[in-house]
C-alpha cells in the first residue's frame, strides 16, 4: 500500500480468525503469560465462571496490528493503536476484525492514515468496541 | 484510613496515595530473532518483516523488525517467578489497598508504538498509576485504574508507551 492510494472511507479487508485452546495456548507461551486462564477450562469456570479458557485481550490488538501490518505492507508501521474491552470471547467462537479509513493527513515525510476498527464475535457481540489505530506509511514515494 | 462500610466510597485516602507509584522492570537480555519469530507464528502472522532479513533491508525498516505490540507485553522482560494459584507471572500492583475485595478486569489499552524495536533491543518498562477513579457502573460502584507505561532500550531509546485501564468491580455487586 502507497499512501497516495489510501482514500476516506476505504474498508480494511475483514480479518476472521477462528478461536481455539492451540492458539489461545501459543500467544500465552509467545507472550510468557502462564496464567491459567488462557488455557485451563475448569479454572476459568472455577474461579473466573466462565464458560472456558479465555483471550488475553492484548491479543486482539495484536490481531488487529497483524491485520493492519498486512494492509500497509512493506513500509507501513502501526503508530497508535486504542481499543476498549467489552466481552470475553472463547475458543469455538469466531472472532472478526473490520475498520474503514476515517481520514489522512500528512506530517512532515509521514502519511497518516486514521482507521476506524471493531471486533466482533459472529454473533455480533462487541468484543473490543470501538478500536481504532494510526498508520503510518512514507508520504512521498521514492 | 479505608472505610468499607456499606455505601462508603471506595475511593479511601490510602487508595488516592498509590496515585503516582512506580514500577520498574528491565530484560536481562537482547530481545533476539527468535523470540520475534515466536511471537508472529503464535499470531499465524507470515508477515516477511519479522523473519526474513533481506526482505526488511528492502524496506525503510532496513532489516527484522518485531510485530508492533511484541513491546507492551512485558511478562517476557519482566522476568518475575510464576505465582502458585494461578500461574500468573506478569506486573501486578503488589499490596494495592482496595476497601473491598474485588475481581480485576481489562477496560482499555492505547499503544503509542514511536519505534519499531529491534532484536538487539533490550527492554526496558516503567509503570506509573496516573489515576484512580471510582465511577458507578450498571451494577454498582466500581473503581477504575490507568496505568502509563514507558518502553525504552538499552539505549535510553522511547519506543513505546501504553495508557492500561483496568477495571475493579467488587464482588458480589460491582458494576458490570
Amino acid at each position: 500500500m502507497r499512501f497516495d492510494e489510501v482514500k476516506p472511507g476505504q474498508e480494511l479487508p475483514e480479518l476472521r480468525v477462528a478461536l481455539t485452546h492451540e492458539l489461545l495456548a501459543a500467544y500465552a507461551g509467545a507472550t510468557w503469560d502462564f496464567h491459567r486462564y488462557h488455557y485451563d477450562a475448569d479454572f476459568a469456570r472455577e474461579v473466573a465462571g466462565a464458560p472456558d479458557a479465555f483471550v488475553d485481550g492484548q491479543m486482539l490488538g495484536a490481531l488487529l496490528a497483524r491485520q493492519l501490518m498486512a494492509w500497509s505492507a512493506p513500509e507501513g508501521w502501526v503508530r497508535r493503536l486504542a481499543l476498549r474491552y467489552r466481552s470475553m470471547s472463547f475458543p469455538g467462537e469466531t472472532l472478526v476484525f473490520s475498520g474503514s479509513v476515517r481520514a489522512t493527513r500528512v506530517e512532515g515525510a509521514s502519511g497518516l492514515t486514521e482507521l476506524d476498527l471493531t471486533v466482533t464475535a459472529l454473533d455480533g457481540r462487541d468484543v473490543a468496541v470501538p478500536a481504532s489505530a494510526t498508520v503510518e506509511l512514507p508520504a512521498t514515494v521514492q | 484510613m479505608s472505610d468499607a462500610s456499606p455505601g462508603a466510597s471506595l475511593l479511601t485516602d490510602e487508595l488516592r496515595g498509590w496515585i503516582g507509584r512506580e514500577a520498574s522492570y528491565e530484560a536481562p537480555e537482547e530481545l533476539g530473532r527468535a523470540a520475534i519469530r515466536y511471537y508472529a507464528l503464535a499470531l499465524s502472522d507470515d508477515n516477511p518483516l519479522y523473519r526474513d532479513d533481506s526482505h526488511a533491508r528492502s524496506t525503510r525498516f532496513g532489516g527484522v523488525i518485531a510485530p508492533p505490540t511484541l513491546v507492551v507485553e512485558t511478562n517476557q522482560y519482566a522476568d518475575l517467578p510464576l505465582r502458585p494459584e494461578d500461574g500468573y507471572n506478569g506486573h501486578v500492583w503488589e499490596g494495592l489497598p482496595l476497601p473491598v475485595p474485588c475481581t480485576l478486569v481489562r477496560g482499555g489499552n492505547e499503544y503509542e508504538l514511536l519505534r519499531p524495536v529491534r532484536p538487539g533491543d533490550r527492554l526496558l518498562v516503567r509503570w506509573r498509576i496516573e489515576e484512580i477513579s471510582e465511577r458507578r457502573g450498571r451494577a454498582g460502584p466500581l473503581l477504575v485504574l490507568v496505568a502509563r507505561a514507558e518502553y525504552r532500550n538499552q539505549h535510553g531509546e522511547l519506543l513505546a508507551t501504553n495508557l492500561d485501564t483496568t477495571i475493579f468491580l467488587p464482588d458480589g455487586g460491582g458494576g458490570s
